[in-house]
């Protein structure tokens, strides 16, 4: 059996602000450290005060008194570069990040700082559509099993994070573009020929995610399943995640830089970051 | 022989007789076609063949008939004036290089996979063209149909104002009053076909009786010694000898303005004509195949290329030929080949006898073509659907008939698409969800599938959700979720509906989930749904009519309950045969009746037969029993002189030597010939020969009767009952 590798979240770092939501922020991201029993540490771009010390002392002692393991970094500059350069200093494996919400509840915009974040961060990005004060719930957590070379090291992450946030379902989701196969479906003939690949396609499919979900050893009650869905790959799971009312998505980092062409010529992730279906972690592993 | 062969000699023996009677259709309307275009008669009939020949042959739809096209006469009428600089033969021969191109691009469109382009207009533009070829048709066609030489406008509106003046030059004796008793005695004949049911005259197809009253008209003449009053060029012409004498194409005139219009017109109008004919014929197949679209317009294109070349017109697919085919038992593609062998026989044989048909007669099969696809019933139609897709309808209608069709077309989606943004509300989401996907399809567990569409859904954006559904096996049980849509337009609407209808007869299903938190344009099903718009619905009427108040009192007086309003459920009437070709629009006035261990009911429904212009609309008082136990299938009907003909069964009747009356009174169909005479016990036979005759069928657990093909009366009611309840107690 092979190791597969994945990031187990012992260092995880969040940006902070200070607007309304700062203290919600903080206390999602307090629970999730002392669900991984990791290190925590708030980075602020902005000047040290007094006044903002004396605040986020408060919260804290809020939320964990008495103890300190939690890090605080103050540095001045472009707040994107400091992120990351402050990520890379301490070795962080996940950053937590808030996305802005919209006027209408359901719909959830990231800010381009989060979004370059997102694009650029060498460690794992976990997105929050509303970081809540009395904490996020991921009971359902779906990720993407499409099959490429860092879908193995999603899944594991993706159960591993089940398994600390007490998940009780885990959907593994196929994406297939079109029918899932090159036959363009014209008539009877050509549909019954689809159907046909799409089946030998799913039992090759099953047998690898099953390889791949057997490689890791569970120690929590989790019901798995596993799906295929038709559309365009990147845009469905999204579009499932939201139809599901799933409250975690995890998928694996994408392959190259994305830049800026990348936003009107929208592919993979791209089309997740555009219309937040619910809470997002993007898996990278060293 | 093997088994192969034989069904294959048994599909073309029908396809022979369904083949022979499109001609008889498709002769006249090709003559037709093409005089209103401005060609000499035969290049319709040359269409017809060279469509019949080689759409037969390597088209990729089934039960279609291909030939000359109601939406591209007036289009070739211009450019053959254009083209020619008022020279038509000249004309004639240049627009032949216009319809080589255009086949061209038609078949690169088939080569290409383009079929699916069709499928972005939106439907209201659409049938808003077809209101307008309706419109043009008419207001042309009336002026020779009164036997004159044709309206002196130009335009489609000028020509309709004329239509007065015309009649009053005919009262003032300046028009051929001959051709003018004619062709209104044949427009007569036409809508008379239309309405009545007498079986003789319904087994020739309106549009041959045109011809045959013409050259019984003409012949009626010679017989009286009497000279033919009409001059030659109110009459057809046909050349002496059809096979030495083609004409060919001239293409000197690539270069002209005219042409690129003309190429491009006839090119979208055969396009738009096929696609939606193909469709609407895959409904009607009695196979439910599904048409290969690609490969039916590389074969169209070709056919318009050949067609071209020796002078014919192009290709396209036709509703109400193919409608006409359907309903004459064709299964396969032969249908279309044989179609054009006979057309051959008929201009080689017949071309004398065709040259005594007025010009006015053909004029009154195109006035009513054309009334038919502009009929108020029509417009009406679009109108209850909502004032949205009604205004997009009559833009669309009013500036193709006032300026072009291209134009038309581009009028009508432009404002669909103010309406998208109008509902939309943000170009944001509607830019994103028109080149983004919205779709997304999953498989909930074995035959159940989930499709959700995001965002919004109209004609803009429903080619994608166009792949989903064409990649659904067509026996799953789909789940369409609408509840993330802002908007789906009537257009969306309408194409789930007919992939929905798709689904049922193959066994699947297809419901549309969370517009319930929409508003209705109106209470039309293909109304459009918006979260903006918050139209009040209309609820069903409590007033009952008259004929319902007795419903109510006869089913109190039976102990059987009366539901008035419409069902959605169609009450497993779609299992039988009888309705297997024809497709039910409502059921209501429902009467419901147990006995034990039987289940009786009586009700309204209201169905209908082809589609678009060939479509003819049912209402029918029918009866169903629900047995506890399988029967075997079988349909018992009135014996009939003309049902022996083979084109209405494929099954022998079935005769009881110890029963003679019961044989003579009932013809008996049936797949298993044992089972059945083990059914029908000499109770049953006595039964049914001392009682009134009604259609009977026999479906699994199921029984369908009915008296006539129309709403029943109190007292037939009353007695349908009395037999149901008298049937039900001698089955054993």
């Amino acid at each position: 059996m092979t190791e597969i590798k994945y990031p187990k979240f012992k260092q995880i770092a969040t940006a902070i602000a200070f607007s309304p939501r700062l203290e919600a922020n903080i206390a999602e991201a307090l629970r999730l450290a002392e669900r991984m029993d990791a290190r925590l540490t708030l980075i602020h771009v902005g000047e040290k005060e007094e006044a903002k010390k004396q605040t986020v002392k408060e919260i804290l002692d809020r939320h964990v008194p008495g103890e300190q393991m939690v890090d605080i970094v103050w540095e001045t500059g472009n707040p994107v570069d400091v992120i990351l350069k402050a990520c890379e200093d301490r070795n962080i494996d996940l950053l937590i990040a808030g996305a802005l919400q919209k006027e209408s509840l359901s719909e959830f915009y990231v800010g381009s700082i989060a979004r370059k974040l997102c694009r650029m961060s060498k460690c794992s990005v976990l997105m929050l559509t509303m970081p809540k004060t009395d904490g996020t719930s991921f009971d359902h957590i779906v990720v993407n099993g499409h099959e490429h070379q860092k879908t193995a090291s999603a899944i594991h992450c993706a159960l591993y994070f089940a398994e600390r946030t007490l998940a009780r379902q885990l959907t593994i989701v196929d994406e297939m573009e079109g029918g899932g196969n090159s036959v363009k479906v014209e008539d009877d003939a050509t549909l019954a020929k689809s159907l046909e690949l799409r089946k030998e396609a799913r039992s090759h499919e099953k047998e690898r995610i099953e390889k791949i979900v057997d490689n890791y050893s569970l120690d929590k009650d989790l019901r798995i399943e596993h799906r295929y869905i038709f559309g365009k790959s990147g845009y469905s799971i999204s579009h499932f995640a939201q139809s599901i009312r799933a409250n975690l998505l995890v998928v694996n980092s994408p392959d190259k830089k994305l830049g800026f062409l990348d936003r009107f010529f929208t592919h993979d992730i791209e089309y997740i970051l555009s219309d937040m279906p619910c809470n997002l972690l993007i898996v990278r592993a060293k | 022989m093997n088994e192969k062969w034989k069904n294959r000699l048994a599909t073309w023996r029908s396809d022979f007789i369904a083949g022979f009677v499109v001609s008889l259709v498709a002769l006249p309307l090709g003559l037709a076609l093409a005089s209103a275009s401005g060609l000499p008669p035969i290049a319709g009939v040359i269409s017809a063949i060279c469509g019949g020949v080689i759409v037969g042959i390597i088209g990729g739809s089934f039960v279609t008939i291909t030939g000359p096209g109601y939406g591209y006469s007036f289009i070739i009428l211009t450019a053959v004036n254009t083209l020619g600089n008022g020279d038509m033969q000249q004309g004639y021969l240049l627009v032949l290089s216009a319809f080589i191109v255009s086949g061209a691009i038609l078949t690169l469109f088939g080569l290409f996979k383009l079929g699916n382009l069709g499928n972005f207009f939106p439907s209201s533009a659409v049938q808003g063209v077809l209101a307008a070829i309706g419109i043009i048709l008419l207001s042309k066609q009336f002026h020779y149909m009164i036997g004159t030489h044709g309206a002196d406008s130009k335009t489609a509106l000028g020509q309709l104002i004329e239509i007065p003046s015309s009649m009053g030059k005919l009262f003032a004796g300046e028009a051929q009053v001959e051709s003018a008793i004619l062709g209104v005695a044949c427009l007569g004949i036409i809508i008379l076909h239309s309405q009545v049911s007498w079986r003789w005259f319904r087994l020739i197809p309106g549009p041959m009786w045109v011809i045959i009253v013409s050259i019984a008209f003409y012949y009626s003449f010679s017989l009286l010694n009497m000279p033919f009053p009409i001059e030659p060029e109110y009459m057809v012409k046909l050349p002496e000898d059809v096979t030495k004498s083609f004409s060919f194409p001239d293409f000197s005139a690539f270069q002209s303005e005219g042409f690129v219009t003309a190429v491009l017109s006839i090119t979208l109008i055969v396009y738009l004509e096929s696609l939606l004919s193909i469709r609407a014929v895959d409904k009607l197949d009695p196979l439910k195949r599904r048409s290969n679209i690609n490969k039916d317009l590389r074969a169209l294109g070709l056919a318009s290329i050949a067609s071209g070349f020796i002078g014919g017109m192009p290709s396209v697919t036709v509703i109400s030929r193919s409608s006409v085919n359907v309903n004459n038992g064709a299964k396969s593609r032969a249908a279309n080949f044989f179609q054009a062998v006979f057309l051959i026989i008929f201009v080689i044989f017949l071309s004398k006898q065709l040259q005594t048909i007025p010009l006015a007669a053909l004029a009154a099969i195109l006035v009513y073509t054309g009334y038919k696809l502009a009929a108020p019933k029509v417009i009406a139609k679009i109108f209850k659907i909502g004032y949205e897709e009604f205004a997009v309808f009559m833009l669309t209608l009013l500036v193709t008939i006032s300026s072009s069709i291209l134009i038309g077309i581009l009028a009508g989606v432009i404002l669909a698409f103010v309406f998208n943004i109008l509902h939309v509300k943000s170009i944001r989401t509607l830019i994103n969800y028109t080149i983004r996907p919205n779709t997304l399809l999953y498989q909930e567990k074995d035959r159940k599938y989930y499709l959700g569409v995001k965002g919004f859904s109209s004609f803009l954006n429903y080619l994608g959700l166009k792949k989903q559904l064409d990649n659904l096996p067509r026996n799953a049980e789909v789940v369409v979720d609408l509840s993330l849509a802002k908007y789906v337009d009537n257009s969306v609407m309408e194409h789930i509906h007919h992939y929905s209808e798709d689904q049922e007869s193959k066994g699947g299903k297809m419901e549309v989930v969370g517009l319930d938190v929409h508003g209705a344009g109106s209470s039309h099903p293909f109304a459009s749904r918006s979260m903006v718009k918050f139209t009040r619905m209309i609820g069903p009427s409590s007033t009952l009519t008259a004929r319902q108040k007795e419903f109510r009192s006869i089913a109190k007086e039976l102990g059987w309950k009366f539901h008035a309003p419409k069902m959605r459920d169609r009450l497993g009437l779609r299992k039988f045969r009888y309705f297997r070709f024809r497709k039910i629009d409502k059921v209501y006035n429902v009467f419901t009746g147990e006995h034990s261990p039987f289940l009786i009911r009586l009700m309204d429904t209201e169905y209908h037969q082809g589609e678009f212009i060939a479509q003819e609309n049912f209402k029918m008082t029918v009866l169903t029993i629900k047995l506890n136990k399988q029967l075997p299938s079988f349909t018992l009907e009135k014996e009939w002189i003309f049902d022996r003909l083979p084109v209405f069964g494929d099954f022998e009747d079935i005769d009881f030597a110890t029963h003679p009356r019961f044989s003579n009174k009932y013809k008996l169909k049936a797949t298993d010939e044992k089972k059945v005479r083990e059914f029908f016990s000499p109770e049953l036979l006595e039964f049914f020969e001392n009682n009134d005759t009604y259609h009977i069928e026999a479906h699994s657990n199921g029984i369908l009767i009915f008296e006539k093909e129309r709403f029943a009366t109190i007292s037939e009611i009353k007695k349908l009952i009395q037999f149901s309840t008298e049937l039900v107690g001698r089955i054993k």
